[in-house]
């Protein structure tokens, strides 16, 4: 196990490295010029010079990454082109949103998906197993960006129920940041009108973003389900006279659980993804938003940034979902 | 699709049969066959040119002329969709070939040859396994420029690597298999090892897998056009339209939603076809 | 171990499903239940029905805030109202009043300008603003050497005469010099700024996210990527009578239209023109209209290009092949104006008698004889930078066809497409102009002379070298009507040889609450608003 964690770790380093090195040449293929970007809609070749000289642009390309792997090295990732703030705080503000909304969007995924699942497995080969197919693979076969508008459109524009933008409503203030989720500041200080707030404004997107990965969840627990269910042991109970639907489902759930863990990794991924198009339409000042812009401006650093984080991130949950995995499942360590 | 599940390595399979009891994925095969059908058909079908700009003719409801109504320069909303079908699931199964062979070259090779040429290519592997799709699928395409055959490589890349798991992971196997070291015994070229050995027998896990990805890959393509990173106008791909059209879904609701709903049904067809073959084929890969 | 695990696993899934629940239950119970709704529609709605508080809707949150670097038109209409001018725009025309300096004067030969400035101006943290803090503030955007220094590039020396009078001493005429100090890089910052300075940044850092000015108000509040908040600057001079403008950053155009509808913004500024006509039908909204100054128009390549458009007929055929009524109807659904000459309508030296192309395809089809092209084949260049480009280019591409010229449709990113601008590699370029300052020069010396290839401003990489030296005359004359003669004689030439195609003048169109007044629209610093002018 420790080998393991060890070995992924190394494994990190190897990432971040190789992706700093892609994305920094990448970004400097694209043909394009961040001076040109800043300098306004008339540019003399003055200007376009004086501001290159201050973004070190005008260096060769292997020194500026010199440079940039240096600063790296003690920590910092360098300042955004299009803001002129550090990069590293432009993270700080926008990554917790961003977070705090997959994770909302996860943990619906798991509350609809299980017993979808279940539900699916239990009645195999029947209409509810063929509803529960049909429903959570149409989520898959929705593009986030459809099916977020027409959400917008019918629970804020017809109903009037949710808000349609932003992280809490306008005349609240957030509450003290602790972790930077809104929600889970708010319960830590106790400011039930700027949860009550929060919860309002991220049930729309976290729905939405949920729905497309839906599938991902209820599809690995009818498989196993149906695996564990077709097991010794199950049947042993059956025979032995333990009946009735929710024993078979604390004994076989429990099991079939184990193996569902495993997609909760490339699950998560793809959310950090669909984030991205979630917070365009919802308006959620997330990283996904960020980036969108850093990238038409060409901020290199920005994007270096983002991605460093973003690979970092993934590779460190699939970690945790490993280690998870090792833990729940001796046999597995050989 | 189709020519797929015919291939012989399953025809005679116990899992076709099996396969033909899940009626959802009839489902599935059925609005797919109609939308290829459909497409192919579109010129007998449609009077109008999917390109034609007719101005006077701009935002038309859907009427008994205009189907599905007419966009911000006057084209045929429901030609442009049949046309834009050819696109989107043509360009699909395309991106997933080229993902699919290249994968399982380097697969073969990285599994059978191993050593450091193995190590070398898994860690690049891991380090594309190390963004999300959609991120990397964007920064690659924006990196390589903002049209259709851009997007379609930047998407290849992202999906190449799942690829070249499945082959190595089969390659590996089949190494330590006798006729293989037999071959080898014969002094057989390790070229012609892999070719004539190696990749006939990795392929059925590839292609299995090809088949689920291509629903996927429609709406990656899909989500590339809408952030302006895909297929560029007048192309009538799906997502290009709906991503010009949905900034008027409240004035012109026509506009991006019927593009939405092929785009749904199509993908959706494709999913449910990919779970069924995955359903089937589940038990004997569960681990 | 599995056990253990099922446990937490449940723990969880129980929080979730009761969190989820609760979330559940708040909807429908909010909308039966009166009192319940009622309280969660005032928080939503109290933004904007707050009569103290004006609440806009902009499109995208905004870059650096430092007036001596941003070039960006959404960040200046966010911090205009921060700062005081030496000069400003007169209401709703291009004349020019007095600002922080009550009066000025000019040397004969126009390279000294004297400010004498009022008394009793304060920065936002209560420095006076004086001759010293004017000077400062120049100085440090001349050193900072972003894209506002570039227009002040003519500035050799700024001198504090006395502690009320500051003088600018110029490297050559420039005439327009008056105007640019009414625009938004005439800011004049506290010169405390530099109490903020780390690392040598001239608090370039501090001032990109704060402001330090003597308007009606300052920035108080700014949640990224969410929202700004400009509050009264209790120091200013000025008294407005809205207590605080908020900037809600909303990306959506259907958004921002139901939330117009619902009253929860006052103004839209992201809805497309194509979508304008159904703002008309809300009641509670009114629509400004206006002509701009914004042009736009498409650049031809006369030099780095297809070596046919070298050819003057073949540019003028090209001229003559644009159906423009149609265009302006389609593209911008009838808001916006065939364009006469290259000085828009609003600025002097707009001439009426200037030789405008009419949609002729006969005489296009002959020109291209004539010049003995056969199966011209172009590139147009655009990108996704404003919304009605991809019509615009699918119009031209069609009206071109129809003279036997085909159009390859070349959309890249927006800062792909400068560079392909400044580098010259296209044949056709869509492209946008508005003015820094009220002056021709804006256009005619930017777009014509040959010193300005690129992105400069003549994009269509024209030469002419008689061309060249009338404009070095207009632009060093201090006599307007000697200048209008000399522009009238240019307009005549470039019309002629045809370096671009000029499409159209736009309208301002701005969406609008009906309960907000006193808006004043300004085609010189379109978008900005005379926050402490406006009331609801």
């Amino acid at each position: 196990m420790i080998k393991m964690i060890v070995k992924r770790l190394g494994l990190l380093i190897f990432v971040v490295f190789g992706v700093t090195l892609v994305t920094f040449f990448m970004s400097h293929v694209i043909p394009g010029d961040p001076a040109s970007m800043i300098a306004g809609q008339r540019a003399s070749e003055e200007t376009l010079q004086s501001i290159r000289q201050q973004l070190g642009l005008d260096k060769p390309v292997w020194i500026q990454y010199f440079h940039y792997i240096g600063d790296l090295l003690t920590g910092d990732l360098g300042t955004s082109i299009r803001t002129q703030r550090p990069v590293l705080d432009e993270l700080i503000t926008f990554f917790p949103a961003t977070l705090e909304l997959a994770i909302a969007a996860f943990a619906i995924a798991i509350v609809l998906g299980i017993p979808l699942g279940v539900l699916a497995a239990l009645k195999k080969n029947t209409f509810w197993d063929n509803l529960s197919r049909v429903f959570s693979i149409s989520g898959v076969s929705i593009p986030v960006f459809f099916s977020g508008l027409i959400v917008i459109l019918i629970f804020y524009g017809n109903l009037g129920w949710f808000p349609s933008n932003g992280r809490i409503s306008l005349d609240i203030n957030p509450p003290t940041h602790i972790t930077g989720f809104y929600i889970l500041d708010s319960i830590f200080t106790g400011d039930m009108v700027a949860l009550k707030s929060s919860l309002e404004h991220i049930f729309l997107p976290a729905l939405v973003l949920s729905y497309a990965q839906l599938a991902v969840i209820t599809r690995q627990v009818r498989a196993s389900m149906l695996e564990v269910m077709s097991q010794e042991y199950i049947r042993t109970a059956v025979a032995n006279g333990i009946k009735g639907r929710l024993l078979i489902i604390s004994y076989a759930l429990k099991n079939a659980l184990i193996p569902t863990v495993t997609v909760i990794g490339v699950a998560f991924g793809s959310l950090l993804g669909g984030a991205v198009v979630t917070e365009t339409i919802f308006g959620w000042p997330g990283m996904g938003k960020f980036v969108v812009d850093s990238i038409s401006y060409l901020d290199f650093p920005a994007m270096m940034g983002f991605t460093i984080i973003i690979s970092i991130g993934y590779v460190l949950i699939n970690l945790i979902v490993d280690i998870i995995y090792g833990l729940l499942n001796p046999q597995m360590k050989q | 699709m189709q020519i797929n599940l015919h291939s012989k390595s399953l025809k005679n399979n116990p899992i076709w049969y099996k396969l033909k009891q899940n009626k959802m994925t009839w489902v599935g095969l059925v609005i797919l066959g109609l939308i290829v059908l459909l497409s192919l058909a579109a010129p007998l079908i449609s009077p109008f040119d999917p390109n034609k700009i007719d101005l006077v003719n701009k935002f038309q409801p859907p009427s008994s002329e205009h189907w599905f109504g007419t966009d911000e320069v006057g084209r045929d909303i429901f030609t442009r969709i049949l046309f834009g079908a050819r696109l989107s699931l043509g360009v699909g199964i395309l991106i997933i070939l080229i993902a699919a062979v290249i994968g399982i070259v380097i697969g073969t090779i990285s599994g059978y040859i191993g050593g450091i040429v193995d190590t070398v290519i898994m860690r690049f592997v891991d380090m594309i396994l190390a963004f999300p799709n959609l991120i990397l699928a964007m920064a690659l395409a924006a990196v390589l420029g903002p049209n259709l055959q851009n997007a379609m490589i930047a998407i290849a890349i992202v999906k190449i690597p799942v690829y070249i798991r499945l082959a190595r992971g089969e390659a590996m196997v089949l190494k330590e298999k006798l006729f293989v070291k037999s071959a080898e015994s014969f002094g057989l070229n390790k070229a012609v090892i892999i070719v004539k050995h190696i990749i006939p027998n990795a392929i059925s896990p590839v292609i299995i897998q090809a088949t689920l990805d291509v629903g996927d890959t429609i709406l990656l393509i899909a989500t590339l056009g809408f952030l302006g990173l895909g297929a560029q106008p007048p192309t009538p791909e799906w997502g290009a339209m709906i991503s010009v059209g949905w900034t008027y879904l409240l004035t012109y609701w026509w506009y991006p939603v019927f593009p939405g709903l092929f785009l749904f049904l199509a993908s959706g067809a494709l999913n449910l076809i990919g779970d069924g073959i995955r359903d089937v084929l589940d038990p004997k890969s569960a681990r | 171990m599995i056990k253990k695990f099922s446990y937490v696993l449940l723990i969880i899934v129980t929080a979730i499903l009761l969190t989820a629940c609760k979330e559940n239950a708040n909807a429908p119970v909010s909308s039966e239940s009166t009192p319940s709704e009622s309280t969660s529609n005032e928080t939503e709605t109290t933004t904007a029905s707050n009569p103290d508080q004006l609440v806009i809707a902009i499109p995208a949150d905004v870059t650096s805030l430092d007036p001596a670097i941003t070039m960006d038109n959404t960040t200046w209409k966010i911090i205009y109202n921060a700062y005081e001018r030496l000069v400003d725009y007169d209401g709703a025309t291009t004349n020019i009043k007095p600002g922080v300096a009550e009066r000025w004067e000019v040397s004969e030969d126009g390279k000294t300008w004297t400010f004498f400035l009022e008394e009793g101006h304060v920065f936002s943290d209560g420095t006076p603003v004086d001759a010293q803090a004017v000077k400062a503030s120049f100085d440090r955007t001349l050193k900072i050497a972003n894209g506002p220094a570039g227009v002040y590039s003519m500035v050799s020396e700024i001198r504090v005469d006395d502690p009320m009078t500051v003088t600018f001493v110029l490297s050559e005429n420039f005439p327009p010099f008056l105007s640019t100090l009414a625009a938004n890089y005439g800011n004049i910052v506290s010169p405390t700024v530099m109490e903020h300075e780390v690392n040598g940044d001239l608090g370039q850092a501090y001032l990109a996210e704060n402001t330090l000015g003597s308007g009606p108000y300052k920035l108080t509040e700014w949640k990224k990527g969410d929202s700004l908040k400009l509050e009264v600057n209790e120091h200013a001079k000025v008294k407005p009578t809205l207590q605080s403008i908020l900037f809600r950053i909303v990306g959506d155009p259907s958004v921002q239209r139901m939330q117009l509808e619902k009253g929860e913004i006052d103004i839209a500024e992201g809805i497309p023109v194509d979508q304008i006509d159904s703002i008309k039908g809300l009641e509670n909204v009114e629509l400004i209209q206006e002509p701009s100054l914004l042009v736009d128009y498409i650049y031809i390549n006369t030099s780095k290009g297809n070596p046919a458009l070298q050819d003057e007929r073949i540019r003028q055929a090209l001229n003559y092949a644009i159906d423009y009524e149609s265009l302006v109807s389609a593209v911008q659904l009838g808001y916006a104006t065939q364009m006469r000459g290259p000085i828009p309508d609003g600025i002097w030296g707009h001439d009426e008698t200037v030789h405008q192309y009419n949609y002729d395809v006969e005489k296009a089809k002959a020109l291209l004889a004539e010049a003995g092209a056969e199966n011209l084949t172009l590139d147009l260049l655009y990108s996704d930078n404003k919304t009605w480009w991809e019509t615009e280019a699918l119009a031209i591409q069609s009206n071109l066809a129809d003279i036997g010229v085909t159009v390859n449709l070349n959309k890249v990113a927006y800062a792909t497409s400068r560079e392909m601008m400044d580098k010259g590699e296209f044949d056709l370029a869509l492209g946008v102009w508005s003015p820094d300052f009220g002056d021709p020069f804006a256009f005619m010396n930017y777009w014509f002379d040959s010193a300005n290839h690129g992105l400069a401003g003549n994009r269509a990489f024209y030469t002419n070298r008689e061309v060249d030296q009338l404009l070095k005359e207009a632009a060093t004359n201090n006599d307007q009507s000697a200048r209008q003669e000399i522009y009238k004689q240019i307009q005549d030439i470039v019309m002629e040889e045809a370096p671009y195609i000029l499409l159209y003048q736009k309208d301002y169109i701005l969406p609008m609450s009906k309960d907000v007044k006193g808006f004043i629209y300004n085609p010189m610093l379109e978008g900005i608003y005379f926050l402490n002018e406006m009331s609801k």
